[in-house]
Protein backbone atom coordinates (compact mmCIF):
# COMPACT_ATOMS: atom_id res chain seq x y z
CA UNK A 1 0.00 0.00 0.00
CA UNK A 2 0.81 3.79 -0.67
CA UNK A 3 0.22 6.44 1.56
CA UNK A 4 -0.94 10.14 -0.04
CA UNK A 5 2.40 11.44 1.63
CA UNK A 6 4.14 8.82 -0.96
CA UNK A 7 2.46 10.17 -4.22
CA UNK A 8 4.43 11.52 -7.34
CA UNK A 9 4.52 11.77 -10.35
CA UNK A 10 5.26 7.90 -11.83
CA UNK A 11 4.10 6.11 -9.03
CA UNK A 12 1.71 3.19 -10.15
CA UNK A 13 -1.84 2.45 -7.73
CA UNK A 14 -4.36 0.38 -8.36
CA UNK A 15 -7.61 2.09 -8.43
CA UNK A 16 -11.21 0.17 -8.99
CA UNK A 17 -9.24 -2.60 -9.97
CA UNK A 18 -7.45 -0.96 -12.86
CA UNK A 19 -3.41 -0.10 -12.95
CA UNK A 20 -2.76 3.75 -13.26
CA UNK A 21 -0.12 5.91 -13.47
CA UNK A 22 0.39 8.99 -11.69
CA UNK A 23 0.68 12.23 -14.04
CA UNK A 24 -0.22 15.29 -11.44
CA UNK A 25 -0.29 15.40 -7.62
CA UNK A 26 -1.69 18.38 -6.06
CA UNK A 27 -1.76 18.68 -2.18
CA UNK A 28 -4.58 20.97 -1.24
CA UNK A 29 -5.70 22.06 2.37
CA UNK A 30 -8.51 24.77 2.51
CA UNK A 31 -7.62 26.80 4.97
CA UNK A 32 -7.67 25.11 8.31
CA UNK A 33 -9.37 21.98 7.06
CA UNK A 34 -8.80 18.69 6.14
CA UNK A 35 -5.85 17.88 3.75
CA UNK A 36 -6.16 16.19 0.35
CA UNK A 37 -4.25 15.17 -2.64
CA UNK A 38 -6.12 15.59 -5.83
CA UNK A 39 -4.19 12.90 -8.18
CA UNK A 40 -4.42 12.81 -12.66
CA UNK A 41 -4.27 9.44 -13.40
CA UNK A 42 -3.84 7.73 -16.70
CA UNK A 43 -4.84 4.21 -17.15
CA UNK A 44 -2.22 1.98 -17.95
CA UNK A 45 -4.02 -0.11 -20.58
CA UNK A 46 -6.55 2.44 -21.55
CA UNK A 47 -4.50 5.32 -21.54
CA UNK A 48 -8.06 6.82 -20.32
CA UNK A 49 -7.66 9.82 -17.73
CA UNK A 50 -9.16 10.27 -14.15
CA UNK A 51 -9.14 12.91 -11.84
CA UNK A 52 -9.16 11.49 -8.43
CA UNK A 53 -9.25 12.58 -4.66
CA UNK A 54 -7.68 11.43 -1.29
CA UNK A 55 -7.69 12.33 1.65
CA UNK A 56 -4.29 12.95 3.58
CA UNK A 57 -3.23 9.47 5.07
CA UNK A 58 -5.46 7.71 3.00
CA UNK A 59 -3.49 4.25 1.32
CA UNK A 60 -3.81 2.83 -1.64
CA UNK A 61 -2.89 -0.18 -3.50
CA UNK A 62 0.50 -0.78 -4.99
CA UNK A 63 -0.69 -1.69 -9.01
CA UNK A 64 1.14 -4.94 -9.57
CA UNK A 65 2.34 -3.63 -12.80
CA UNK A 66 5.96 -3.75 -14.38
CA UNK A 67 8.09 -4.07 -17.55
CA UNK A 68 10.23 -5.90 -18.94
CA UNK A 69 12.84 -6.04 -21.46
CA UNK A 70 12.02 -9.00 -23.95
CA UNK A 71 13.10 -10.24 -27.26
CA UNK A 72 10.86 -11.14 -30.18
CA UNK A 73 11.43 -14.35 -31.31
CA UNK A 74 9.18 -15.59 -33.77
CA UNK A 75 5.00 -15.15 -34.82
CA UNK A 76 2.81 -17.90 -35.60
CA UNK A 77 -1.00 -18.01 -35.86
CA UNK A 78 -1.56 -14.40 -34.33
CA UNK A 79 0.45 -15.40 -31.61
CA UNK A 80 3.49 -13.13 -30.43
CA UNK A 81 6.07 -15.14 -29.31
CA UNK A 82 9.16 -13.51 -26.73
CA UNK A 83 11.48 -14.30 -24.76
CA UNK A 84 12.17 -12.96 -20.94
CA UNK A 85 15.95 -11.72 -21.57
CA UNK A 86 16.50 -12.14 -17.90
CA UNK A 87 14.80 -15.18 -17.12
CA UNK A 88 14.40 -16.39 -20.04
CA UNK A 89 11.29 -17.78 -20.17
CA UNK A 90 8.92 -17.68 -23.01
CA UNK A 91 5.52 -16.14 -23.26
CA UNK A 92 2.66 -15.25 -25.86
CA UNK A 93 1.01 -12.18 -26.69
CA UNK A 94 -2.31 -12.37 -28.84
CA UNK A 95 -2.38 -9.92 -32.15
CA UNK A 96 -5.12 -8.04 -30.63
CA UNK A 97 -3.26 -6.85 -27.66
CA UNK A 98 -0.35 -5.62 -29.72
CA UNK A 99 -1.69 -3.05 -31.42
CA UNK A 100 0.28 -1.41 -34.46
CA UNK A 101 3.63 -2.65 -32.89
CA UNK A 102 3.37 -5.91 -34.93
CA UNK A 103 4.50 -3.70 -38.06
CA UNK A 104 7.87 -3.55 -36.51
CA UNK A 105 8.43 -6.40 -34.72
CA UNK A 106 11.92 -8.24 -36.42
CA UNK A 107 13.29 -11.31 -34.68
CA UNK A 108 15.48 -10.88 -31.91
CA UNK A 109 14.37 -7.15 -31.54
CA UNK A 110 14.37 -6.31 -27.90
CA UNK A 111 10.97 -4.86 -26.67
CA UNK A 112 9.32 -3.59 -23.39
CA UNK A 113 6.76 -5.89 -22.36
CA UNK A 114 3.84 -4.62 -19.81
CA UNK A 115 3.11 -7.31 -17.14
CA UNK A 116 0.09 -6.78 -15.24
CA UNK A 117 -1.09 -9.21 -12.20
CA UNK A 118 1.61 -11.79 -13.80
CA UNK A 119 -0.27 -11.71 -17.43
CA UNK A 120 1.49 -9.32 -20.36
CA UNK A 121 -0.89 -6.81 -21.78
CA UNK A 122 1.04 -4.70 -24.17
CA UNK A 123 4.13 -4.21 -25.70
CA UNK A 124 5.99 -1.08 -26.57
CA UNK A 125 8.91 -0.86 -29.58
CA UNK A 126 11.70 1.28 -29.73
CA UNK A 127 10.88 4.84 -31.04
CA UNK A 128 13.54 4.13 -34.22
CA UNK A 129 13.84 1.06 -35.70
CA UNK A 130 15.87 0.01 -39.06
CA UNK A 131 13.95 -2.04 -41.60
CA UNK A 132 14.86 -3.22 -45.66
CA UNK A 133 12.28 -1.81 -48.31
CA UNK A 134 10.92 -4.86 -50.24
CA UNK A 135 8.76 -2.88 -52.62
CA UNK A 136 8.80 0.60 -53.90
CA UNK A 137 8.21 2.34 -57.51
CA UNK A 138 12.01 2.84 -58.61
CA UNK A 139 14.10 5.96 -57.31
CA UNK A 140 14.79 9.08 -59.10
CA UNK A 141 18.42 9.73 -59.65
CA UNK A 142 18.97 13.09 -57.73
CA UNK A 143 16.02 14.57 -56.61
CA UNK A 144 16.73 15.40 -53.26
CA UNK A 145 15.36 18.51 -53.35
CA UNK A 146 11.36 18.08 -53.78
CA UNK A 147 9.18 16.94 -50.57
CA UNK A 148 7.25 14.57 -52.79
CA UNK A 149 6.62 10.95 -51.59
CA UNK A 150 5.91 7.22 -52.70
CA UNK A 151 4.17 4.47 -51.01
CA UNK A 152 7.01 1.86 -49.70
CA UNK A 153 6.27 -1.57 -47.95
CA UNK A 154 8.58 -2.96 -45.87
CA UNK A 155 9.74 -6.50 -44.90
CA UNK A 156 8.26 -6.45 -41.52
CA UNK A 157 5.00 -5.37 -44.05
CA UNK A 158 4.58 -1.98 -42.39
CA UNK A 159 3.94 0.59 -44.81
CA UNK A 160 5.80 4.05 -45.00
CA UNK A 161 6.10 7.32 -47.46
CA UNK A 162 9.44 7.94 -48.49
CA UNK A 163 11.06 10.30 -50.56
CA UNK A 164 11.47 9.29 -54.59
CA UNK A 165 15.21 9.09 -54.18
CA UNK A 166 14.89 5.96 -51.91
CA UNK A 167 15.09 2.69 -53.99
CA UNK A 168 13.83 -0.99 -53.38
CA UNK A 169 16.15 -3.22 -50.95
CA UNK A 170 17.22 -0.11 -49.18
CA UNK A 171 16.98 0.03 -45.42
CA UNK A 172 15.66 3.16 -43.86
CA UNK A 173 15.37 4.27 -40.01
CA UNK A 174 11.67 4.58 -39.56
CA UNK A 175 10.28 6.65 -36.25
CA UNK A 176 7.59 4.17 -34.88
CA UNK A 177 5.52 6.48 -32.98
CA UNK A 178 4.52 8.81 -35.95
CA UNK A 179 5.41 6.16 -38.17
CA UNK A 180 7.75 8.48 -40.39
CA UNK A 181 10.58 7.68 -42.40
CA UNK A 182 13.79 9.47 -40.86
CA UNK A 183 16.67 8.60 -43.10
CA UNK A 184 18.35 5.90 -45.44
CA UNK A 185 20.80 3.40 -43.20
CA UNK A 186 23.90 2.85 -45.32
CA UNK A 187 25.11 -0.80 -44.95
CA UNK B 1 26.58 13.11 -6.17
CA UNK B 2 22.87 13.72 -4.66
CA UNK B 3 21.55 16.97 -5.17
CA UNK B 4 22.77 19.36 -2.09
CA UNK B 5 21.96 22.46 -4.06
CA UNK B 6 19.35 25.26 -2.66
CA UNK B 7 15.89 25.43 -4.14
CA UNK B 8 16.13 29.39 -4.24
CA UNK B 9 18.85 30.50 -6.35
CA UNK B 10 21.62 33.43 -5.43
CA UNK B 11 19.47 36.26 -6.73
CA UNK B 12 16.10 35.25 -4.91
CA UNK B 13 18.27 34.69 -1.68
CA UNK B 14 18.65 38.61 -2.30
CA UNK B 15 15.38 39.86 -3.21
CA UNK B 16 13.71 37.35 -0.37
CA UNK B 17 16.01 39.55 1.93
CA UNK B 18 15.15 42.73 1.03
CA UNK B 19 11.61 41.63 1.20
CA UNK B 20 12.14 40.44 5.02
CA UNK B 21 13.56 44.07 5.64
CA UNK B 22 10.25 45.80 3.98
CA UNK B 23 8.05 43.43 6.08
CA UNK B 24 9.92 44.77 9.37
CA UNK B 25 10.59 48.47 8.40
CA UNK B 26 6.43 48.17 7.91
CA UNK B 27 5.82 47.39 11.72
CA UNK B 28 9.17 50.01 12.84
CA UNK B 29 7.42 52.54 11.15
CA UNK B 30 4.03 51.44 12.97
CA UNK B 31 5.54 51.22 16.32
CA UNK B 32 4.87 47.39 16.32
CA UNK B 33 7.59 45.48 18.38
CA UNK B 34 9.60 42.63 16.83
CA UNK B 35 9.24 39.87 19.57
CA UNK B 36 10.75 36.05 19.51
CA UNK B 37 8.84 33.37 20.91
CA UNK B 38 9.71 29.40 21.40
CA UNK B 39 9.86 27.46 18.23
CA UNK B 40 9.37 24.51 21.46
CA UNK B 41 6.57 24.43 23.51
CA UNK B 42 5.56 21.89 26.34
CA UNK B 43 1.74 22.00 24.06
CA UNK B 44 1.07 21.08 20.90
CA UNK B 45 -1.51 22.65 18.64
CA UNK B 46 -5.41 20.96 19.26
CA UNK B 47 -6.61 21.58 16.18
CA UNK B 48 -8.10 18.13 13.99
CA UNK B 49 -6.27 19.20 11.03
CA UNK B 50 -2.98 20.28 12.33
CA UNK B 51 -0.26 17.97 13.31
CA UNK B 52 2.61 19.31 15.61
CA UNK B 53 5.86 17.97 15.10
CA UNK B 54 6.50 15.91 18.63
CA UNK B 55 10.63 16.74 20.38
CA UNK B 56 12.16 14.17 22.34
CA UNK B 57 13.46 15.69 25.22
CA UNK B 58 15.14 13.25 27.31
CA UNK B 59 14.43 15.27 30.66
CA UNK B 60 11.18 13.84 31.58
CA UNK B 61 9.05 11.05 30.44
CA UNK B 62 6.81 13.59 28.51
CA UNK B 63 7.10 15.21 24.95
CA UNK B 64 7.46 18.68 23.71
CA UNK B 65 6.39 19.53 20.13
CA UNK B 66 7.47 22.18 17.24
CA UNK B 67 4.74 25.30 16.72
CA UNK B 68 2.47 25.43 14.36
CA UNK B 69 2.09 28.67 14.75
CA UNK B 70 3.34 31.01 17.63
CA UNK B 71 0.00 32.29 18.81
CA UNK B 72 -0.30 30.90 21.98
CA UNK B 73 3.21 32.36 23.38
CA UNK B 74 2.71 35.35 21.60
CA UNK B 75 -0.69 35.57 23.35
CA UNK B 76 1.02 35.15 26.34
CA UNK B 77 2.99 38.53 25.96
CA UNK B 78 0.26 40.67 25.31
CA UNK B 79 -1.44 39.64 28.63
CA UNK B 80 1.95 40.57 30.10
CA UNK B 81 1.19 43.84 28.68
CA UNK B 82 3.51 43.45 25.76
CA UNK B 83 1.23 46.44 23.13
CA UNK B 84 1.27 45.40 19.55
CA UNK B 85 3.95 42.67 18.48
CA UNK B 86 4.81 40.51 15.42
CA UNK B 87 7.31 38.11 14.63
CA UNK B 88 8.64 36.39 11.43
CA UNK B 89 9.47 32.72 12.50
CA UNK B 90 9.47 29.17 11.41
CA UNK B 91 6.76 27.10 12.04
CA UNK B 92 5.73 23.53 11.74
CA UNK B 93 2.96 21.30 10.25
CA UNK B 94 3.55 17.44 9.79
CA UNK B 95 2.77 15.75 6.41
CA UNK B 96 2.04 19.34 4.44
CA UNK B 97 4.01 19.03 1.36
CA UNK B 98 3.29 20.47 -2.15
CA UNK B 99 3.50 23.50 -3.97
CA UNK B 100 2.55 25.92 -2.23
CA UNK B 101 3.52 24.15 1.20
CA UNK B 102 6.52 22.83 3.11
CA UNK B 103 6.37 21.11 6.66
CA UNK B 104 8.85 23.53 7.69
CA UNK B 105 7.88 27.31 6.66
CA UNK B 106 8.45 31.04 7.03
CA UNK B 107 5.23 32.74 9.33
CA UNK B 108 4.77 36.50 9.79
CA UNK B 109 2.40 36.78 12.72
CA UNK B 110 1.31 40.08 14.36
CA UNK B 111 -1.38 41.00 17.19
CA UNK B 112 -2.75 44.99 17.25
CA UNK B 113 -4.10 45.25 20.49
CA UNK B 114 -7.57 47.33 20.66
CA UNK B 115 -7.98 47.00 17.18
CA UNK B 116 -11.19 45.34 15.68
CA UNK B 117 -10.42 42.50 12.82
CA UNK B 118 -11.94 45.29 10.65
CA UNK B 119 -8.92 47.59 11.36
CA UNK B 120 -6.59 44.57 10.68
CA UNK B 121 -7.56 43.81 7.49
CA UNK B 122 -6.81 47.05 5.87
CA UNK B 123 -3.00 47.12 7.81
CA UNK B 124 -3.02 43.75 5.84
CA UNK B 125 -4.42 45.60 2.88
CA UNK B 126 -1.50 48.25 3.01
CA UNK B 127 1.13 45.59 3.67
CA UNK B 128 0.02 43.15 0.74
CA UNK B 129 0.35 46.22 -1.18
CA UNK B 130 3.73 47.43 -0.48
CA UNK B 131 5.26 44.03 -0.99
CA UNK B 132 3.11 42.62 -3.99
CA UNK B 133 2.38 46.01 -5.52
CA UNK B 134 -1.70 44.26 -5.53
CA UNK B 135 -4.10 47.23 -4.65
CA UNK B 136 -6.89 47.60 -2.72
CA UNK B 137 -8.60 44.46 -1.34
CA UNK B 138 -12.07 43.14 -2.30
CA UNK B 139 -14.36 41.44 1.01
CA UNK B 140 -16.72 38.79 0.62
CA UNK B 141 -18.34 37.04 3.36
CA UNK B 142 -17.87 33.41 3.48
CA UNK B 143 -21.95 32.56 3.28
CA UNK B 144 -21.53 35.30 -0.23
CA UNK B 145 -18.37 33.51 -1.28
CA UNK B 146 -20.28 30.28 -1.37
CA UNK B 147 -23.74 31.70 -2.39
CA UNK B 148 -21.74 33.47 -5.12
CA UNK B 149 -19.10 30.27 -6.58
CA UNK B 150 -21.68 27.11 -5.90
CA UNK B 151 -24.97 28.83 -5.15
CA UNK B 152 -25.70 27.34 -1.71
CA UNK B 153 -25.95 28.12 1.55
CA UNK B 154 -23.36 26.56 3.25
CA UNK B 155 -24.53 26.86 6.24
CA UNK B 156 -27.33 24.66 5.12
CA UNK B 157 -25.90 22.61 2.92
CA UNK B 158 -26.88 19.06 2.57
CA UNK B 159 -25.67 16.06 1.70
CA UNK B 160 -27.47 15.63 -1.16
CA UNK B 161 -26.24 18.72 -2.50
CA UNK B 162 -22.74 18.23 -1.59
CA UNK B 163 -22.12 15.46 -4.13
CA UNK B 164 -24.71 16.78 -6.45
CA UNK B 165 -21.84 19.79 -6.26
CA UNK B 166 -18.95 17.44 -6.84
CA UNK B 167 -20.61 15.68 -9.66
CA UNK B 168 -21.27 19.02 -11.54
CA UNK B 169 -17.80 20.37 -11.65
CA UNK B 170 -16.20 16.81 -11.98
CA UNK B 171 -15.16 16.04 -8.71
CA UNK B 172 -14.79 12.50 -7.26
CA UNK B 173 -14.41 13.06 -3.74
CA UNK B 174 -13.01 10.29 -1.01
CA UNK B 175 -15.04 7.99 0.34
CA UNK B 176 -14.89 9.15 3.79
CA UNK B 177 -16.72 12.27 2.63
CA UNK B 178 -19.84 10.71 0.86
CA UNK B 179 -21.02 9.53 4.27
CA UNK B 180 -24.04 11.73 5.78
CA UNK B 181 -22.87 11.28 9.19
CA UNK B 182 -19.99 13.34 8.23
CA UNK B 183 -19.73 16.50 9.42
CA UNK B 184 -20.42 19.97 7.32
CA UNK B 185 -17.19 21.55 7.75
CA UNK B 186 -15.42 18.95 5.97
CA UNK B 187 -17.78 18.99 2.83
CA UNK B 188 -17.24 23.01 3.19
CA UNK B 189 -13.38 22.26 3.36
CA UNK B 190 -13.42 20.04 0.66
CA UNK B 191 -15.47 22.39 -1.90
CA UNK B 192 -13.80 25.80 -0.48
CA UNK B 193 -10.37 23.92 -1.49
CA UNK B 194 -11.29 22.63 -4.93
CA UNK B 195 -13.89 25.10 -5.79
CA UNK B 196 -13.97 28.53 -3.95
CA UNK B 197 -10.61 29.12 -3.31
CA UNK B 198 -8.52 28.75 -6.87
CA UNK B 199 -10.46 31.23 -7.83
CA UNK B 200 -10.03 33.87 -5.08
CA UNK B 201 -8.41 37.26 -5.62
CA UNK B 202 -7.94 36.64 -9.16
CA UNK B 203 -6.51 40.45 -9.49
CA UNK B 204 -7.10 41.71 -6.08
CA UNK B 205 -6.45 39.99 -3.02
CA UNK B 206 -9.67 39.38 -1.55
CA UNK B 207 -10.48 38.74 2.00
CA UNK B 208 -13.50 36.18 3.15
CA UNK B 209 -14.74 37.08 6.58
CA UNK B 210 -17.34 35.54 8.91
CA UNK B 211 -16.06 31.40 8.85
CA UNK B 212 -18.79 29.39 10.52
CA UNK B 213 -18.36 29.47 14.33
CA UNK B 214 -17.30 25.72 13.69
CA UNK B 215 -14.19 26.41 11.72
CA UNK B 216 -13.09 29.54 14.43
CA UNK B 217 -11.12 27.84 17.26
CA UNK B 218 -9.87 30.50 18.63
CA UNK B 219 -11.65 33.53 17.27
CA UNK B 220 -14.80 35.34 18.69
CA UNK B 221 -18.96 34.77 17.94
CA UNK B 222 -19.93 36.76 15.59
CA UNK B 223 -22.60 39.29 18.23
CA UNK B 224 -25.69 39.26 15.67
CA UNK B 225 -25.58 35.75 15.00
CA UNK B 226 -24.30 32.86 16.85
CA UNK B 227 -23.34 30.47 14.28
CA UNK B 228 -20.85 32.69 12.31
CA UNK B 229 -17.51 33.81 14.05
CA UNK B 230 -15.09 36.88 13.40
CA UNK B 231 -12.30 34.79 11.51
CA UNK B 232 -11.10 36.28 8.30
CA UNK B 233 -8.78 34.61 5.41
CA UNK B 234 -6.42 36.56 2.89
CA UNK B 235 -6.41 35.21 -0.72
CA UNK B 236 -4.61 36.37 -3.32
CA UNK B 237 -4.24 34.82 -6.98
CA UNK B 238 -6.08 31.65 -5.67
CA UNK B 239 -3.67 31.11 -2.96
CA UNK B 240 -4.23 31.65 0.50
CA UNK B 241 -1.98 33.84 2.12
CA UNK B 242 -3.30 34.23 5.58
CA UNK B 243 -5.90 34.10 8.61
CA UNK B 244 -6.67 35.73 11.36
CA UNK B 245 -9.11 36.35 14.34
CA UNK B 246 -10.40 39.20 16.28
CA UNK B 247 -9.22 37.21 19.28
CA UNK B 248 -11.25 35.23 21.95
CA UNK B 249 -10.36 36.71 25.06
CA UNK B 250 -12.89 34.55 27.58
CA UNK B 251 -11.05 32.03 29.28
CA UNK B 252 -13.29 29.44 30.01
CA UNK B 253 -15.02 29.73 26.55
CA UNK B 254 -11.53 29.02 24.93
CA UNK B 255 -10.80 25.98 27.57
CA UNK B 256 -14.20 24.68 26.41
CA UNK B 257 -13.67 24.60 22.89
CA UNK B 258 -9.93 23.01 23.55
CA UNK B 259 -11.74 20.31 25.18
CA UNK B 260 -14.52 19.70 22.67
CA UNK B 261 -11.78 19.96 19.48
CA UNK B 262 -10.33 17.06 21.94
CA UNK B 263 -13.44 15.32 21.89
CA UNK B 264 -13.72 15.72 18.02
CA UNK B 265 -10.21 14.25 17.56
CA UNK B 266 -10.72 11.37 19.47
CA UNK B 267 -14.27 10.85 17.55
CA UNK B 268 -11.95 10.73 14.27
CA UNK B 269 -9.53 8.41 15.35
CA UNK B 270 -7.04 10.75 16.66
CA UNK B 271 -5.25 10.93 20.37
CA UNK B 272 -6.49 13.36 22.61
CA UNK B 273 -4.06 16.16 23.65
CA UNK B 274 -2.98 18.20 26.68
CA UNK B 275 -4.02 21.12 26.63
CA UNK B 276 -2.10 24.36 26.86
CA UNK B 277 -2.49 25.82 30.29
CA UNK B 278 -0.04 28.67 30.47
CA UNK B 279 -2.02 29.92 27.64
CA UNK B 280 -5.15 29.23 29.38
CA UNK B 281 -4.00 31.01 32.74
CA UNK B 282 -2.84 34.06 30.37
CA UNK B 283 -6.40 34.63 29.02
CA UNK B 284 -8.01 34.51 32.88
CA UNK B 285 -5.43 36.73 34.08
CA UNK B 286 -6.88 38.87 31.09
CA UNK B 287 -6.23 39.61 27.57
CA UNK B 288 -6.29 42.79 26.21
CA UNK B 289 -8.93 42.89 23.38
CA UNK B 290 -7.02 42.57 20.39
CA UNK B 291 -6.90 41.10 16.63
CA UNK B 292 -4.06 38.60 15.05
CA UNK B 293 -3.38 37.42 11.62
CA UNK B 294 -0.49 34.63 10.69
CA UNK B 295 0.48 34.76 7.32
CA UNK B 296 2.51 32.49 5.00
CA UNK B 297 6.02 34.57 3.72
CA UNK B 298 7.26 32.06 1.58
CA UNK B 299 3.74 32.08 0.12
CA UNK B 300 3.99 36.25 -0.57
CA UNK B 301 7.19 35.93 -1.58
CA UNK B 302 6.61 33.30 -4.49
CA UNK B 303 3.87 35.51 -5.49
CA UNK B 304 6.54 38.72 -5.09
CA UNK B 305 9.15 37.27 -7.22
CA UNK B 306 6.68 35.65 -10.02
CA UNK B 307 7.70 32.25 -9.07
CA UNK B 308 5.11 29.16 -8.95
CA UNK B 309 6.50 26.75 -5.98
CA UNK B 310 7.38 27.68 -2.82
CA UNK B 311 10.59 25.25 -3.50
CA UNK B 312 11.97 27.84 -5.31
CA UNK B 313 11.98 30.41 -2.55
CA UNK B 314 13.02 28.09 0.44
CA UNK B 315 16.44 27.13 0.60
CA UNK B 316 16.62 23.87 0.88
CA UNK B 317 12.92 22.51 1.25
CA UNK B 318 11.34 19.06 2.91
CA UNK B 319 13.59 16.79 0.56
CA UNK B 320 16.55 18.72 0.57
CA UNK B 321 16.69 19.88 4.09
Amino acid sequence: MYDTSEFRKGLKIEVDGHPYIIVENQFVKPGKGQAFSRVRLKNLLTGSVLDRTYKSGEKVEKADIAETEMQFLYCADDAYHFMDNSSYEQIEIQKNQIGDSWKWLQENMNVSVLVYKGVPVSISVPNFVELEIVHCEPGIKGDTATSATKPATLSTGAEVLVPLFVNQNEKIRVDTRTNTYMERVKG
Amino acid sequence: MTDWKPGASVDTLHQRSSLLTKIRTFFKNRNVLEVETPSISQYPTIDLHLESFSVNTNESERLRYLITSPEYHMKRLISAGSGSIFQICKAFRCDETGRNHNPEFTILEWYRVGWDHWRLMSEIELLLDLLLNSGPADYLSYCDAFQQFLDINPLLISQEQFLSICGKHGLLPPACLESESVARDEWLNYLMGFLIEPNLGKEHPVFIYDYPATQANLARIHEDNPSLALRFEVYYRGIELGNGFYELTDAKAQEKRFKDENQIRIRSGKEGLPIDNLFLSALEKGMPECSGVAMGVDRIIMLALGKTSIEEVITFNWPKS
